[in-house]
């Protein structure tokens, strides 16, 4: 019944206008400020379409009615309103607008504060920014907008972000704190396989958010910012504040879009060989170690019954990309909000289903969300609460070694046409005949293995607020979230028929399930006391104190089965051999006590002091307290100068701030302990062998865990001090914003591998110190602004500086592989350097020589080294332009990465297989590697006369060719067109002619243009398959290829 | 009322310091078991580590590739960096460090800790001779390693300094003969079934301790501290182990997984290893086949009519060299077989006859050597399950009364055929002491098809690939794991190469 007053009205205002059209007339009159008449103010006649602008000299004229309303209206002046009485002319004094100054900001604990008082940086973000760019995941939607903030988002449609703020202060964990509505989420990345096999990244918490709900989203970057939220916060806060029901009328927001996404970026190759191996053509081969291409007609595949195919022996540009599908997303959400005085609530649900670019629906994510809030004000007390709630269900294809996609695709020789294999029925196309027995047709690993993953999350709160007195204030809040989730993986059975051609393949398997059933809970206790009071019309305080308990728990349970017995049937009962079972469980608990105290004076000096004690349940119980805080201070000078009245006209804001803070982390749930964990004896050698474990013959044992429990363990404190400053000039036109951070991370905690000598190989302990120092800029420029026609640049910039300042051992390895290659943590140096076994080179009379064996090849140096490459970029720059012309609007963002180094496992790949484009060199004709030299028995070095050979190419380029293994760590420096979107609002009158209050479409892509460096031949730069923290910056094994977007969208609002 | 307001609120705080201890103390891992006082409890896994290790993926894939018992197939690559000699990760046998250190003496110690807190006697000395013969295997792949400081973790130290091969050894025998001083009558009693090696049987433990220091004297052979004399002299009047130290095959299940024999595992887990990338190696097959020795049969399975090995480290090559048509890479070599029943050594009886046999015929008693040598082979066989006793009797292996260098080598010969598939790591410690098999310096790449022809049955050859890499020799120690050299602030420079020697290596030959 509500919805029909408004209608009514509506219609009765249409009607009125055009009834009162006939008795217009002309209205003339002078616009001016303080300071004298201001040109091109907007002159409009409320409700209509009927708009101008004023000359030079401020004036304007426009043909109005009596009772219909003026509205005048400029940048950086409040807007006024006039109504037309029986007089012709209306002239008006605009007063400047402090709305930069009155700019609201939400901080640590959810709390409002006006952002001139506020001492740190803090970015903030509003819901339409978000939803316009049409993400999945609202963080992707921030990619290259907040300096400061190092966003990598996954290829495939659900996965992980890796977001990292301010550069990385601790060699694990380094994700920041996501807080909705006061609620921690739970943001812990759902993975299948590991690194190097099966890697099923099935996403993270975050993804359970509609970004369509979302009102705000703050970025807390600095200690300072976060020192309330304790040491959870440690790594920077993004702060979701969800939308909420007003006072007033019923608003309902459709959003509805489809898109349409293809593969993007795939690796370059060379087109000069064909299929085989050793220089010969051979039929059999994955290689592209064959003969040159020569166009001419041959068969290729194996001979079943008698009969073999036959095509042209030439290079096919496309088969790879014709693998592809086009993958579809459907989007639709919708939302209700309203309220009284009393009681406000919002309502919304969403439904996105996507299906990816790889054939199947074995990339797909389907995903609903449920979000409900609603407050209840009796007196003084106020009652509130959120319940959300989404069910995702995620399939993915793994990536990794052995029979991925990835490999099988790269096992295809580059003259094959990949789609030709689609048929498993085609007796070409099975197992037995399929054309290599040293790889799988990848039709078949789409149909039989499978990466699942089904999650429920709910979170949510229940917060009364009591105003004891107007000064006085309790807050209690109770808030949970809750995860529960079960993956299921499947590996189908490869068998091949006695005496088939393929008979022996080393792809052969018994199949595989896992299924994993995990939960993970988190909740708060919050409870606060606030208290503010103005003492004098200059001096005001504001205080806080507080106490949270945090309790975080999860666990899983896996059964597993790794010979099935028929196939096509996962279950646990369906093996030939026992299934096995295993359990974890975690949980840790965590207090804290704080308090704030804001201090203002007069309206350019604010102070802000908090101090917080953590107690953790994982430090050891006799040193698991620990106290930080800080102390910010903003000074705003354009205010100061109008208090003293000489602030110059041009200056529009002017704010200097100070801040030093300090927070302090505990680590992760029993590093304290010894253990003994149930007897076993590895067996290395992946894939498919496992360790020797107890029980045997009937008997159980245990060993002495070779983790050693650390009862010394300390907290880390990170301290920051950080300075900035905050401009605005010719009321908006231009302004920048620039802070300097310098945080130093001491006593950091990890995990630390350690001499087996010892008796153990790991001990979790503090290990050094770790620096971030940096710049953030953000310049905002409205070049062109008429009456109809906006162009508004926006430009972030980020320089972040790393430094491992101190280390208690020598090195610490991120990630890596088990041979030592990876990127390690040294003292002296950036976190994240590159270490791999290289060509051996030596100095000959005065020659920088390669050392080779005797075949010419080069020799590795037996470890792997330096090579004087790291994981961190020089800096990052986001550009995003903005054109509005009436209510069309055009925005693009460019995302710009330069500098830092990626090792990718593709590369590697396509170098054994021959089908990189280096592996073309001297038309693979034999040569001598240049200044190469050979060592001889008395350790003297004479001159190489052995050629590498060309049968055996293959070996040089899987050694790495000239440089050694170090060959696969590229440059990933890259520049994106993030996305681009064009929305049209339609114009009110006609919203309001269907009564509605607005109709938006839009067309949007995404990440459809990728610059990236020259030698990078292979991969999408932002790609990895190693987690989502330091570790993940180490690269990609096998990955799968990432893809462009393409959205149509809706957006109605009642 | 100030004072008051004071007391309720220490009162209040102290109740919230203390519930809030009890709610913070919930650090202990459920997940595993946080202590234990039973000493039993680990002794199976100690010695199933060892004997896993001893026959696992580095010592029994590396020991059989360095004693020429097997080589990389032409079509995988899998071990192609240790058949080449590469000082790579693959020739550090960094697994089997980490396992024998963190894992099996580790153990040892903590059940010598809990035993001893319990009385538990027994324990502490089937743990000690357990250490005591880890702490060798170590010393005499890796040569100078932490000793004294190691195992100290737990303590505070974590980065043991290193010692002298030899240095160890003094503290090994002064271990073994305080052991040997045990009366182990007086020892507390052993539960059977933890005791997987000797069903707690403490007179065997005994032998094994004699056994021990046997196997300790004999591989300072070479060395200045060595005194045949005693060796005799202690040899006489001592009863040795005469059932191997091992871990029997009755415990492993073959058809589930992770509870094989590694090797099997290896092969049938699923990645096929022995089928595809090992085969049968000329040097040692054609040993056995030109001497008619039963044991090939066991060792090896063939698809054709007879067994044939591959040349060593001979992988890149495209050549036909016993010029029978097929291509080398296309050959049908002989396959690795392993029994499903089969039991991982630790100790053998053959190994300790060979020993015997060895100082008695340093001593010039040929009549006891044989008598020993006799029973070493006869103990291999018996261990393949072979009852015809014809190669002792009067096939290859019938004892020769040669000059003590001859009976040396006859000796260290059979002990390299009987070693295979047992104790590979064994087998390549041994023949840097003895230096049998002797090496031939056949440069077989030169003409694959006259070394076909002529090939040095009976020797040892430098790998095909690896000849460069090494100058000709036969690698003689593992070069040190990554692990210790990047943790340990106290750790040596890596080696060289493969070719430092252990202190005790001092015969001249390749």
């Amino acid at each position: 019944m509500k919805l029909k007053t408004p209608q009514i009205l509506i219609l009765l205002l249409v009607s009125t206008l055009q009834l009162s059209f006939a008795q217009s007339k002309i209205i003339m009159g002078t616009v001016t400020n303080a300071s004298g008449p201001i040109p091109g103010v907007n002159v409009a006649i409320k409700g209509t379409s009927n708009i101008t602008l004023t000359d030079f000299d401020g004036n304007y004229k426009i043909s109005a009615n009596e009772g219909d309303i003026i509205i005048y209206s400029y940048v950086g002046m409040l807007t006024a309103e006039k109504t037309v009485s029986k007089t012709h002319t209306i002239n008006v004094q605009l007063k400047e607008s402090v709305e930069s100054l009155q700019q609201v900001v939400v901080t640590a604990l959810g709390i409002s504060k006006a952002k001139k008082t506020v001492g740190y940086a803090i970015s903030e973000y509003h819901g339409e920014e978000i939803s316009e760019t049409q993400t999945i995941n609202p963080i992707n939607a921030l990619q290259g907008k907040v300096s400061g903030l190092d966003i990598s988002a996954p290829p495939t449609p659900g996965g992980t972000q890796n977001v990292i703020i301010r550069g990385a202060s601790s060699f694990d964990n380094i994700q920041p704190l996501y807080i909705v509505d006061g609620i921690p989420i739970t943001n812990i990345q759902s993975r299948g396989g590991d690194n190097l096999n099966s890697q099923a990244d099935y996403g993270s918490g975050i993804n359970g958010i509609n970004p369509d709900d979302i009102e705000k989203l703050t970025v807390l970057k600095g200690a300072a910012a976060t020192a309330l939220y304790g040491s959870r916060a440690a790594n920077g806060v993004i702060l979701i504040t969800t939308k909420s029901g007003e006072d007033g009328k019923l608003k309902v927001n459709f959003n509805s879009s489809l898109t349409i996404s293809k593969v993007g970026f795939l690796p370059k190759r060379q087109t000069q060989f064909g299929q085989g191996w050793s220089g010969d053509r051979a039929l059999d081969e994955n290689g592209n170690w064959g003969a040159e291409y020569d166009g001419v007609d041959r068969v290729w595949g194996n001979i079943v019954d008698n009969s073999q195919q036959i095509k042209p022996n030439l290079y096919l540009e496309n088969n790879l990309r014709d693998f592809y599908d086009y993958g579809q997303n459907f989007k639709n959400s919708i939302s209700l909000s309203g309220g009284s005085k009393t009681n406000t609530f919002f309502l919304s649900a969403s439904h996105n289903k996507i299906d990816g670019v790889i054939p199947t629906n074995s990339d797909s994510y389907n995903r609903y969300t449920l979000s409900t809030k609603g407050s209840h004000t009796v007196d003084k007390l106020k009652l509130s609460s959120s319940i959300n709630f989404s069910k995702e269900r995620i399939s993915v294809v793994p990536s990794g070694q052995g029979t991925s996609l990835s490999r099988s695709l790269n096992e295809i020789a580059n003259e094959l046409s990949i789609v030709d294999f689609k048929d498993l029925e085609n007796k070409f196309n099975n197992l037995d005949n399929y054309f290599t027995p040293y790889g799988v047709n990848p039709y078949f690993i789409l149909d039989q293995n499978s990466a699942i993953q089904n999650k429920h999350k709910f979170f949510g709160k229940g917060e009364a607020e009591y105003n004891v007195s107007d000064q006085l204030k309790v807050i209690y809040r109770f808030s949970g979230d809750y995860e529960s989730y079960t993956s299921n993986k499947t590996t189908g059975i490869i068998a091949y028929s006695e005496g088939s051609h393929n008979e022996g393949s080393s792809t052969e398997t018994p199949g595989e399930y896992i299924q994993t059933k995990g939960e993970r809970i988190q909740f708060s206790h919050d409870a606060m006391l606030t208290f503010s009071k103005d003492f004098t019309k200059d001096f005001s305080v504001n205080t806080l104190v507080g106490l949270n308990i945090n309790e975080r728990s999860r666990s899983s349970l896996t059964g597993s089965i790794s010979s099935i017995d028929v196939p096509n049937f996962y279950h646990l009962s369906n093996t030939l051999a026992t299934a096995t079972a295993t359990q974890t469980s975690r949980k840790r608990r965590l207090v804290g006590a704080y308090i704030s105290a804001d201090l203002g004076f007069k309206e350019y000096l604010y102070l802000n002091a908090t101090l917080r004690n953590d107690w953790s349940s994982t430090l050891p119980l006799d040193n698991n307290s620990f106290l930080y805080g800080g102390v910010n201070t903003s000074f705003i000078l354009s205010e100061f100068l109008t208090s003293i009245k000489s602030k110059p006209e041009f200056l529009t804001l002017s704010k200097f701030r100070i801040a030093y803070g300090s927070t302090g982390d505990d680590t992760d749930s029993y590093k304290v302990y010894d253990r003994y964990v149930v007897g076993s004896s590895t067996n290395p050698g992946y894939p498919d062998i496992d360790d020797l474990i107890f029980p045997l013959g009937g008997v159980n044992s245990y060993t002495v865990s070779n983790v050693l429990g650390n009862s010394n363990l300390k907290p880390q404190i990170t301290s920051e001090f950080e300075i900035g400053l905050e401009n605005s000039f010719f009321r908006n036109r231009f302004g920048f914003e620039i802070s300097y951070y310098n945080k130093l991370t001491e006593d950091l905690i990890n995990t630390l591998p350690i001499d087996p000598s010892s008796g153990y190989t790991q001990i979790t302990t503090n290990l050094g110190n770790i620096r971030n120092r940096g710049v953030e800029l953000n310049v905002n420029v409205v070049p062109v602004k008429t009456k109809d026609f906006k162009w508004v640049m926006n430009w972030a910039y980020t320089k972040n500086n790393n430094m491992i300042e101190k280390l208690n051992v020598e090195e610490v390895l991120l990630a890596g592989f088990g041979n030592g290659s990876g990127i390690y943590a040294l003292e002296g140096m950036p976190i994240g350097q590159y270490k791999f076994t290289q060509s051996e080179v030596v100095d000959v009379n005065g020659i920088e020589s390669i050392v080779v064996d005797g075949n010419g090849n080069p020799q590795q140096t037996s470890d792997p080294i330096l090579s004087g490459k790291d994981i961190n970029e020089k800096f990052r720059a986001g550009l995003t332009n903005t054109f509005t012309y009436k209510g069309v609007s055009l925005r693009g963002t460019l995302d710009l990465k330069y500098g830092g180094y990626i090792y990718s496992g593709t590369k590697d790949y396509m170098h054994w297989v021959g089908s990189s484009p280096e592996s073309v060199l001297n038309d693979r004709n034999a040569f001598i590697i240049p200044n190469s030299v050979v060592r001889n028995s008395d350790g003297s070095y004479s001159e190489n006369n052995t050629p590498v050979n060309p049968t055996a190419l293959h070996t040089f380029y899987s050694n790495g060719g000239f440089d050694g293994e170090s060959y696969s760590v590229i440059d990933k420096s890259y520049l994106k067109l993030r996305n681009v979107i064009l929305s049209y609002a339609l114009p009110e009158k006609f919203c309001d002619k269907i009564k509605v209050s607005k109709i938006a479409l839009s067309l949007t892509a995404n990440n459809f243009l990728l610059w990236k460096h020259k030698d990078n031949h292979y991969i999408d730069p932002e790609t990895t398959t190693f987690g989502n923290n330091v570790d993940a910056k180490f690269g990609e094994y096998n990955a799968n290829p990432n893809q462009e977007t393409y959205t149509f969208g809706v957006n109605i609002q009642l | 009322m100030k004072r008051q307001l004071l007391k309720i609120t220490s009162v209040f705080l102290l109740i919230f310091t203390i519930s809030c201890e009890d709610y913070l103390d919930i650090n202990e891992d459920p997940n595993v078991l946080s202590s234990t006082d039973q000493a039993k409890i680990i002794l199976p896994t100690a010695e199933v580590n060892l004997a896993n290790t001893l026959m696992g993926w580095d010592l029994g894939f590396g020991g059989g590739f360095w004693s020429e018992y097997w080589t990389q197939s032409y079509t995988a690559s899998q071990f192609k960096t240790l058949c080449e000699y590469e000082d790579g990760s693959a020739t550090s046998f960094e697994n089997a460090y980490e396992k024998l250190t963190a894992g099996v003496l580790i153990d040892t110690q903590r059940i010598k800790a809990l035993a001893l807190a319990n009385e538990e006697t027994g324990y502490v000395y089937i743990s000690e001779a357990l250490a005591i013969y880890t702490w060798q295997v170590i010393t005499d792949l890796w040569g100078e390693i932490p000793y004294t400081e190691a195992l100290k973790g737990n303590t505070g130290v974590l980065a043991p300094a290193f010692e002298k091969g030899e240095d160890i050894y003094v503290d090994l025998e002064v271990r073994v003969d305080q052991l040997l001083a045990t009366d182990i009558n007086t020892l507390s009693e052993i539960d059977a079934d933890y005791d997987f090696i000797y069903g707690g049987d403490l007179t065997k433990w005994k032998q094994f301790v004699n056994s021990l220091k046997l196997k300790i004297m004999m591989r300072q052979s070479e060395t200045e501290f060595y005194n045949n004399d005693e060796v005799i002299s202690f040899v006489s009047g001592t009863t040795f182990l005469s059932e191997s130290a091992k871990i029997s095959g009755s415990y492993w299940k073959d058809s589930e997984e992770e509870k094989r024999h590694p090797m099997r595992e290896f092969e049938e887990g699923g990645a096929s290893y022995l089928s595809t990338n090992v085969i049968g190696c000329k040097n040692f097959i054609d040993y056995l086949k030109s001497n008619g020795d039963p044991r090939l049969e066991v060792l090896f399975v063939t698809s054709e009519d007879e067994h044939e090995g591959a040349f060593f480290g001979d992988f890149d090559a495209r050549a036909d060299s016993d010029a029978d048509g097929i291509l080398d890479a296309d050959e049908s070599y002989s396959k690795a077989s392993f029994a499903p029943d089969s039991p991982l050594m630790i100790l053998s009886d053959w190994e300790i006859n060979f020993f015997i046999a060895e100082a008695h015929a340093r001593a010039g008693d040929v009549i006891k050597a044989k008598q020993h040598y006799d029973l070493g082979v006869l103990n291999s066989l018996t261990q393949h399950g072979i009852n015809d006793k014809s190669i002792i009797v009067s096939g290859y292996a019938s004892w020769v009364n040669g000059n003590v260098e001859e009976n040396i080598k006859q000796i260290a010969m059979q002990k390299w055929v009987a070693n295979a598939h047992y104790q590979h790591c064994e087998s390549f410690i041994e023949r840097n002491r003895t230096k049998y098999p002797t090496v031939d310096e056949i440069d077989i790449k030169l003409d694959r098809q006259e070394a076909s022809r002529n090939f040095p049955i009976g020797s040892l050859t430098i790998s095909v690939n690896g000849r460069d890499k090494t100058n000709g020799f036969l690698p003689s120690s593992p070069i040190y794991p990554s692990d210790i050299l990047g943790r340990n602030t106290n750790a040596p420079g890596q080696k060289r190469d493969l070719l430092e020697k252990i202190w005790w290596d001092k015969k001249t030959g390749k």
